[in-house]
């Protein structure tokens, strides 16, 4: 028996995920580890106590949004790092470029990267289409990580840091114009009361990640461990196929409710945008090292375009 | 006695640096206010920096709390014994104390040592170093733990003198 | 050993604990390490490390901030001559009404709770303002107490609503017409608590004095009332205008209040200085007995209480009344130990899905589920506006739950109205939001 913790909701992405791994383990182990899961933060861990929590086996499993671990590595601000994968098929090439610095940092934490999952393309939420470079500028809208911050600060929007409890509060009185965050958080929220238009940017599909307490791995039989291990990578599996399913049925979702997807931006504010990013890209190199250099050199030849 | 004075203003100048916490989260809300809606911009640090003055508020005043009995307690029991047996009510209390605010101290204080050499930061765009806020937090517990060992210090004293 | 003996088992662990006279908090971390040893065999290393994460994690939090921030504004209030002119104002208006003063309790937690989404800050903050004032005046303690404990509670109800935030982002329902269908149950239980005041007062006159008229009228009462009615008025006009968030109504009641004694030229060093000593005292005992509840619903996820009794609900497969009515039991009961948010988050996932299946409207069930969030506030050994009342009156705890039972059984009357009349809860948001 295991206890596992994730900090969303049952119903979101990476709930439905993880139950679809915790069913597996038990179904490949034939009932011999058992993971308990609790969901939206059940269990009173926050995704910022997860790599403590789980290193000091407080908790064996649990699911983390890599934003957090950035305060630990650089490397976890790689997957939110802005329009660098254009869509799921490169946000995937990214994450096996780098998987191998994820599961080393892992290591070193005395723990084992399980598998990770994306979030859907983070997009602009706001009352009139965001796809003009007169459209952002001066746009208050509420990020939800430093790197989104110093995007729209390049971009000349006007970020404003707000949790995600006052963001509907806010809203709902004009205290801010618009959101950064993908169509699934705005269907979560139920944006549509307050928003119409989804600007698809496509800016960033940030990575969440599974991890287990390497003692606890370790003292575990070895078709327990192979159990788990072969849950994890079809969970892996899973959870990027089902992305696409996922990103569908929220565009639906949004339609019903009258809210207009914008596919098409400027090309001035797509070289806007891509000017904003290029700074802080580069940024993010120079504090990552020699390590970041060569994952974004080996990302670049791959998807063929520099950066 | 020597000692409980120095207990005493240890205990008073946590207290005071909690105060100074709750300014702080005062001053940095209203601050976010007016650049929100005066300057279109933000901290961007204002929930994590609020987060850290509630908690070292919390912990920096336990000591003083303590002190003044203000942390509540049921009586009801308690108040139906003698003087002297009363006591051993405190006694057990005064345990009980000391032995989660031992555990509180060993814990919080490894952490914040595991966050100082690791040299973890905050993931935001101020990027707080970790052992900060939660090195405010062992001094919480340190005072709280001293005003319960200056606490079980004079009751076992009260206990052996009869001095009740 | 099943979750129903396993809960008991701690119910009589926390009970022996309190009664020992052992300080709240710490009685409540120690029930959390011996349940943890004793059902789980966790080791003394895994107990120290969940304890000491989630103290740091329950306790750093931006929505607590709220608490410190209101108790200031309080501590302001009460210190200055605003409270004896807020007293003369309200005055000429109840006079007339059986309980007088008393009815400031309600009046006043409703309208702040306008201001407030918790209801510890709605009690503290109200309970710092009136509970000493009445108590001077002659007011009976246990009508006073005990509609404050009922009272405080509705700053979950009124709009805006931390709980109805999370109930909303869980549940998927839409948090505004969330907050438009708390409106009218809420007001509902305050016109409860008013009547069962009246009513006492009538019968037994000795509850409330005859409040001395003192030439106050009509018109000097409102003239009174106008500071702390520019005070209500600024908060509130800083959320509704979008200019502060419901979390940082605090700060501006606070700037607002020391702007009030700035202009009546009470600003002095020494007022601030005691403001501030007295709301960080108070704000400490409440915060670490949050953070404390917080290890306590940890435990509770392990043991997988909740869960499990939720589950066995589930397979009981009842008519959708009979599942309102077991799955009321199952709140009030959980009531007893945890705080409202644990309560929603840890068992949402397993009841949602019935409340779905039994063709409920999860609107409703929001509505429903504060009130019972409500309830286990006034129930001890765990309910924090018997505990807060506690801290700020002295009077022990039991007799403060025994003076909160009418008010609880009248919030429960309040329920069960809301049951079989739904609108009172639907009405407005489908008026609104259709
Ligand atoms: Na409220
Ligand atoms: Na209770």
């Amino acid at each position: 028996k295991l206890d596992m913790t994730n900090e969303y909701e049952a119903h979101s992405i990476h709930g439905q995920g993880d139950t679809f791994f915790a069913n597996k383990v038990k179904e490949l182990s034939n009932g011999a580890v058992e993971i308990t899961l609790h969901l939206g933060g059940s269990l009173g861990f926050k995704s910022k106590d997860n790599l403590d929590a789980v290193g000091d086996g407080a908790v064996p499993i649990a699911d983390t949004i890599g934003g957090v671990l950035a305060g630990s590595d650089s490397i976890f601000l790689l997957s939110s790092l802005p329009f660098l994968a254009a869509n799921a098929e490169e946000a995937r090439t990214l994450y096996t470029i780098s998987l191998p610095a994820y599961e080393e940092f892992f290591k070193k934490n005395g723990q084992r990267l399980l598998y990770a999952s994306p979030w859907p393309a983070s997009g602009l939420w706001a009352k009139n289409p965001v796809d003009t470079v007169d459209a952002i500028k001066g746009l208050k809208m509420r990020t939800y990580d430093a790197n989104g911050t110093r995007t729209l600060i390049e971009a000349e929007a006007s970020p404003i840091q707000l949790s995600w409890a006052d963001v509907v509060p806010q809203l709902a009185t004009n205290g801010i114009q618009g959101v950064l965050t993908s169509a699934e958080g705005g269907v979560n929220a139920k944006f549509w009361e307050h928003l119409s238009h989804f600007t698809e940017v496509n800016y960033a599909m940030p990575l969440n990640f599974v991890h287990i307490n390497g003692d606890a791995f370790d003292n575990m039989s070895k078709e327990k461990q192979d159990a788990i291990l072969a849950a994890a990578k079809q969970a892996d599996e899973r959870n990027w196929a089902a992305l696409l399913e996922r990103v569908q049925g929220n565009y639906k979702t949004l339609k019903e409710n009258n809210v207009t997807i914008v596919e098409e931006i400027s090309p001035e504010l797509q070289a806007h945008l891509a000017k904003a990013a290029t700074k802080v890209i580069s940024d993010w190199k120079e504090t990552a090292g020699p390590r970041g250099e060569m994952i974004i050199k080996a990302y670049s030849d791959k998807v063929g375009r520099s950066y | 006695m020597y000692a409980h004075k120095i207990i005493d203003s240890i205990s008073k100048l946590a207290n005071s640096l909690a105060v100074i916490m709750l300014c702080g989260m005062f001053l940095h809300i209203i601050l976010e206010i007016i650049l929100r809606n005066s300057f279109d911009t933000s901290t961007f640090v204002l929930d994590e920096f609020v987060g850290y003055a509630v908690a070292s508020l919390a912990f920096l005043a336990l000591g003083e709390t303590f002190h003044k009995r203000a942390l509540i307690e049921v009586t009801i029991l308690k108040d139906n014994f003698s003087k002297r047996n009363r006591l051993f009510f405190e006694l057990f209390s005064n345990l009980a104390c000391s032995v989660i605010g031992s555990i509180l101290f060993y814990y919080i204080g490894r952490s914040v040592i595991n966050h100082f050499y690791r040299g973890t930061v905050s993931s935001s765009v101020a990027e707080v170093p970790q052992f900060i806020p939660e090195g405010l937090l062992l001094i919480g517990v340190f005072v709280f733990l001293l005003r319960v060992f200056e606490s079980l210090w004079i009751n076992i004293s009260l206990l052996i003198v009869k001095e009740y | 050993m099943d979750a129903g003996s396993a809960s008991f088992i701690v119910l009589l662990i926390l009970i022996a604990f309190l009664a020992s006279g052992t300080t709240i908090f710490i009685s409540i971390l120690c029930v959390c390490v011996v349940s943890l040893a004793i059902f789980l065999d966790f080791d003394l290393h895994r107990i120290g490390v969940t304890m000491s994460r989630i103290m740091i994690r329950a306790s750093s939090s931006w929505e607590l901030s709220a608490i410190p921030l209101f108790l200031w504004m309080g501590e302001i209030v009460y210190k200055s001559s605003l409270i004896d002119q807020l007293f003369r104002g309200l005055i000429p208006f109840l006079r007339h009404l059986p309980g007088g003063l008393l009815h400031t309790n309600v009046v006043g937690s409703a309208m702040f709770a306008a201001v407030s989404g918790s209801s510890a800050a709605t009690t503290a903050t109200i309970g710092k303002i009136m509970l000493g004032e009445l108590d001077k005046r002659g007011y009976d303690k246990r009508l006073a107490v005990g509609s404050l404990a009922g009272a405080g509670t509705l700053g979950l109800l009124i709009p805006p609503s931390i709980i109805m935030i999370i109930y909303g982002l869980l549940a998927e329902v839409s948090i505004i017409k969330l907050f438009a269908a708390g409106i009218f149950p809420g007001l509902l239980i305050a016109l409860l608590y008013s009547a069962y005041i009246s009513v006492c007062s009538a019968v037994d006159k000795n509850l409330a004095p005859i409040a001395e008229a003192d030439g106050a009228t009509l018109l000097s009462g409102i003239w009174d009332l106008g500071p702390i009615f520019a005070l209500i008025v600024l908060v509130l006009g800083t959320i509704y205008s979008g200019y502060a968030t419901p979390s940082e109504s605090a700060a501006i009641g606070v700037a607002g209040a020391l702007f009030l004694i700035t202009i009546r030229g009470e600003l002095s060093f020494s007022l601030i200085k005691e403001s501030l000593y007295g709301a960080v005292s108070t704000a400490c005992m409440i915060c670490t007995l949050l953070a404390a509840a917080g290890f306590l619903s940890t435990t509770m996820g392990f043991l997988h209480i909740p869960q499990d009794v939720a589950t066995f609900i589930g397979s009981l497969d009842l008519s959708p009344l009979g599942l309102i009515f077991v799955l009321s039991l199952f709140y009030m009961l959980l009531g007893l130990l945890l705080d409202g948010i644990s309560i929603t988050v840890m068992t949402l996932p397993i009841t949602l899905p019935l409340i779905l299946a039994a063709g409920i409207d999860p609107l409703w069930f929001g509505i429903f589920l504060v009130i019972m969030v409500e309830l286990g506030q006034m129930t001890p050994p765990v309910g924090f506006n018997l505990f807060i009342i506690h801290g700020m009156s002295g009077i022990d705890i039991l007799t403060i739950a025994k003076s909160a039972f009418p008010f609880f059984l009248l919030m429960c009357l309040a329920a069960i109205l809301i049951t079989f009349l739904p609108n009172i809860a639907l009405w407005l948001p489908s008026e609104l939001y259709s």
